[in-house]
C-alpha cells in the first residue's frame, strides 16, 4: 500500500514487479515468434536441450548453494498437493458434462506451468532463494502429474516416467553437495569451483530457454477455439490463486508459516518468500506438459485443451501481475 | 618461467568454465546417437535473438571514449585486415573452398576469455580498453564476417544482420546522455532487463552446440590443416600485434618516454598490452555459429575453435610473458 493508493506506478515495489514480470512476458512473446518462424517445427530440439543440459545445470547450481531444509520442502509439498487435489475436484465437477471434455483437458486446468514459467519468474522476482523453492514446487507438481495426472488420463499412475526426469539426479547431487562436507585439497576445491562456474553459466541459460519453450507452441493454437477454453482457463488462473491464499491462511493459523518476526529477520523473510512463491505458482497458466506427454514433441492436443491453455495464458497476463501486487501488499507489506 | 606459471593458471581459470560447458555439449552429442538435435534451429535462435541481446547487453552499460576507441578499434581493424589475405592464402593452399574456414583465423574470441583476463591483470582500465577492442571485432565479424561466409554480394543483405543493429544500438546507448521522462527511462530499463534475460542463453547455447559438433569423430585427415589455421591465429596474431604496437610507437600514436606522467604511461602500456592480448586469442565461437547458419564448413570451424581454445592455454600465457618482458619491462 502506498500513500497514493493501493498501487502507484512509481513506487519501488511496483517497479520491481514490473521489471520482473514484463521482461518474462517479452521473452515468452519471442518464444511465440520462434515457434511461428520455425518451419521445421523442431521444438523437440529445444526441449531436449532444456531437459538434458540446461535445466539439470540450473537445478544443481541452485540447490547445492542452498542449505537443505526438509521443513521447507514439506511445506511446499503439502501446499502443492492440497492445491492440486482441490483443483482436481473442481475440474472434475466443472468439466463433467462439457462437450469435448476429456482427461487431457482436466490436466490443463489442474496443473500449472511450474517449470517453464515458474522457475524463471521465481528467479527474476525472488532471486536464488525463490528459485530453489520454485524447484521444489516444480518437483511436487511433476510427481503429482505422473501419478494423479496419469491416472486421470490413462487410468493408472506412471511413476516410472517420473524417475526418468533428468533433473532429479542433479537435484539429488546438489542436495548431497550442500549437505556433505567437501573433502580434498585447496586445488581440488578451486577446480570444483571453476567447473561449477561453467555449470552455473549453463544453468542461467535455462531461464530464457524455458520461457521460449513455453511460448513456442502458443502461436500454433487457433484463436477460433478460444471460447471452448474459457471456463477451464478461468478456473486455472482465478481458482488457483484463491486456493493458494486459502492454503497460506491455513498455514499461518496452524503456525507452519508463522507471522512472528522473532530474532532473525532472514527467517521471517524466507517464510514470506515461501508464501509468495506458493501463491505465484498457483496463479500461473496451464502447463502444456500434457501436450508432450501425448505426442512426444509436437502440438497434438484436443482443441479444448489447447483453448484452455491459451485462455489461461492470455488471462494470466493480467491475473498474474494482479496476484503479484496482492502478494506484495498482503504478504510482504502486510 | 615455470611450467605452470601464474599466467597459465589465470588463463586456465578463465577458460575452464567454457570448457565445462563444451564438455556438456560433447556428452549430449555422444548420448544423441541418432543425431535428433537440429543444430540449424539452435543456430537460428542464437543468431536472430540471443546474440543480438548479448551484444546489446554487453555494450550499452559501458562508458565510451571516441579517441581511445579510434586507437584500439583501429588496431583491431588493422589486425583483421592484415590477417584476411593470409587466411585466404592458407585456405587456398589447404584446398578448402568455403570462406567460412577463414573466420576462426581472421577473428578473435575477444569476449569470453579476453575480458576476464583483461580485468584481472589490468584492472578496470584494461577491461574498458578490452571492450573497445571487442566492439570493433564484433562489428566487423557481424558485417564483413557474415558477408564472407554467406557469399551474398547483395548489399541489402548487410542490413538484415540483427547483431549489427544491436552493436550500433549498444554503442549509441553507451554514448548518449540519457535525458528522458521518467516513464520512458523505466520502459528502457525494462527492455534492457528483457535483453539481459535473453542474453543469458547465448554463450552456453553456442558452446553446447559447439561441443555437440565436436562429439562426432574428429577427422584426423584435416587435423594438420586445422592445426595450421590455429597456429596462424594464436601465434601469428600476437606477432602481428607486436609489430603494430611498434608501428604505433614509431608514428607517435602511443607515446613512449621517460618524461611522461607515470599514470599516462601506465595507460599507454595498458593499451599496448590489451591490443597484443586480444590478438593472441583463439577463434571466436561465433565463427562456428555463422558457419552453421550459412551452411559453410561448421565441422572445420568447430575443430579450429576447439583446437585454438586448447592451444590458447599455452600460447596466451606465453604472450602475457612477452608482454611483461617487452611492454611492461
Amino acid at each position: 500500500m502506498t500513500e497514493t493508493g493501493l498501487f502507484s506506478i512509481s513506487s519501488t515495489e511496483t517497479l520491481m514487479i514490473l521489471r520482473g514480470f514484463i521482461p518474462t512476458v517479452m521473452v515468452v512473446a519471442i518464444g511465440v515468434l520462434v515457434g511461428k518462424l520455425d518451419d521445421s517445427r523442431h521444438q523437440s530440439t529445444l526441449t531436449k536441450l532444456i531437459d538434458y543440459v540446461f535445466l539439470p545445470c540450473l537445478v544443481f547450481t541452485a540447490i547445492h548453494r542452498h542449505p537443505f531444509d526438509l521443513n521447507e520442502v514439506l511445506q511446499i509439498a503439502v501446499a502443492v498437493t492440497v492445491m492440486v487435489c482441490l483443483s482436481t475436484v473442481a475440474a472434475l465437477c466443472l468439466m463433467r458434462d462439457r462437450p469435448g471434455a476429456a482427461g487431457w483437458n482436466h490436466l490443463a486446468i489442474i496443473f500449472m506451468s511450474s517449470g517453464n514459467l515458474l522457475l524463471p519468474l521465481a528467479y527474476v522476482l525472488f532471486g536464488s532463494e525463490g528459485l530453489v523453492k520454485g524447484i521444489y514446487f516444480h518437483l511436487c507438481v511433476l510427481l503429482l502429474f505422473h501419478t494423479l495426472g496419469a491416472y486421470l488420463v490413462k487410468g493408472k499412475s506412471d511413476l516410472r516416467s517420473f524417475f526418468r526426469i533428468p533433473f532429479l539426479y542433479p537435484m539429488a547431487l546438489g542436495i548431497a553437495a550442500a549437505s556433505l562436507p567437501l573433502p580434498g585439497s585447496e586445488n581440488l576445491v578451486e577446480l570444483a569451483w571453476l567447473t561449477e562456474k561453467g555449470i552455473h553459466i549453463a544453468g542461467l541459460g535455462a531461464l530464457p530457454l524455458l520461457l521460449i519453450n513455453f511460448g513456442y507452441p502458443l502461436g500454433l493454437i487457433e484463436l477460433s477455439a478460444l471460447r471452448q477454453g474459457l471456463a477451464g482457463g478461468a478456473l486455472r488462473i482465478v481458482g488457483g490463486p484463491l486456493l493458494a491464499f486459502a492454503v497460506i491462511w491455513l498455514y499461518r493459523q496452524v503456525g507452519w508459516l508463522s507471522m512472528e518476526r522473532g530474532y532473525d529477520i532472514l527467517v521471517f523473510v524466507d517464510r514470506r518468500t515461501t508464501e509468495a512463491l506458493l501463491i505465484l505458482g498457483a496463479s500461473l497458466p496451464s502447463s502444456h506438459h500434457a501436450l508432450r506427454m501425448e505426442a512426444g514433441g509436437g502440438l497434438v492436443a484436443s482443441q479444448a485443451e489447447s483453448a484452455t491453455l491459451l485462455v489461461s495464458v492470455l488471462g494470466g497476463m493480467f491475473t498474474v501481475i494482479t496476484v503479484l501486487f496482492l502478494v506484495d501488499a498482503y504478504v510482504f507489506q502486510g | 618461467m615455470s611450467l605452470i606459471s601464474p599466467e597459465m593458471l589465470l588463463v586456465t581459470r578463465a577458460m575452464l568454465p567454457s570448457l565445462t560447458i563444451a564438455l556438456l555439449g560433447v556428452l549430449l552429442g555422444k548420448a544423441d546417437s541418432r543425431r535428433e538435435l537440429n543444430q540449424k534451429t539452435i543456430s537460428n535462435m542464437v543468431y536472430y535473438f540471443f546474440t543480438p541481446c548479448l551484444v546489446f547487453s554487453s555494450l550499452h552499460k559501458r562508458s565510451f571514449d571516441f579517441l581511445e576507441f579510434t586507437l584500439i578499434g583501429g588496431a583491431a581493424f588493422l589486425l583483421i585486415a592484415v590477417m584476411t589475405p593470409i587466411a585466404f592464402h592458407f585456405k587456398r593452399r589447404a584446398g578448402v573452398r568455403q570462406n567460412g574456414y577463414c573466420l576462426p583465423i581472421i577473428f578473435m574470441n575477444t569476449g569470453n576469455v579476453s575480458l576476464p583476463i583483461a580485468l584481472l591483470l589490468f584492472g578496470n582500465d584494461g577491461l574498458a580498453k578490452a571492450i573497445m577492442f571487442h566492439m570493433m571485432n564484433i562489428l566487423i565479424l557481424y558485417s564483413f564476417g557474415v558477408y564472407l561466409v554467406s557469399g551474398k554480394t547483395d548489399f541489402r543483405h548487410f542490413f538484415r544482420i540483427p547483431a549489427l543493429y544491436a552493436t550500433l544500438l549498444g554503442v549509441l546507448a553507451a554514448t548518449t546522455d540519457h535525458q528522458a521522462p521518467e516513464l520512458v527511462m523505466q520502459g528502457y530499463a525494462i527492455l534492457c532487463k528483457g535483453s539481459d534475460l535473453l542474453a543469458y542463453a547465448a554463450i552456453p547455447l553456442l558452446i553446447v552446440n559447439l561441443g555437440y559438433s565436436m562429439s562426432t569423430t574428429t577427422r584426423m585427415s584435416t587435423f594438420r590443416d586445422d592445426a595450421t589455421g590455429v597456429f596462424l591465429r594464436v601465434v601469428l596474431g600476437p606477432a602481428l600485434a607486436f609489430g603494430l604496437v611498434i608501428l604505433y610507437r614509431k608514428l607517435g600514436w602511443i607515446p613512449v618516454g621517460a618524461d611522461l606522467d607515470p599514470l599516462v604511461t601506465l595507460g599507454h602500456r595498458t593499451t599496448e598490452a590489451i591490443i597484443i592480448l586480444n590478438a593472441a586469442m583463439p577463434g571466436p565461437v561465433m565463427a562456428y555459429l555463422l558457419n552453421v547458419k550459412f551452411d559453410n564448413c561448421p565441422e572445420k570451424a568447430a575443430s579450429m575453435v576447439a583446437l585454438g581454445t586448447l592451444a590458447g592455454l599455452v600460447t596466451i600465457p606465453l604472450t602475457l610473458h612477452f608482454i611483461n618482458l617487452f611492454i611492461a619491462g
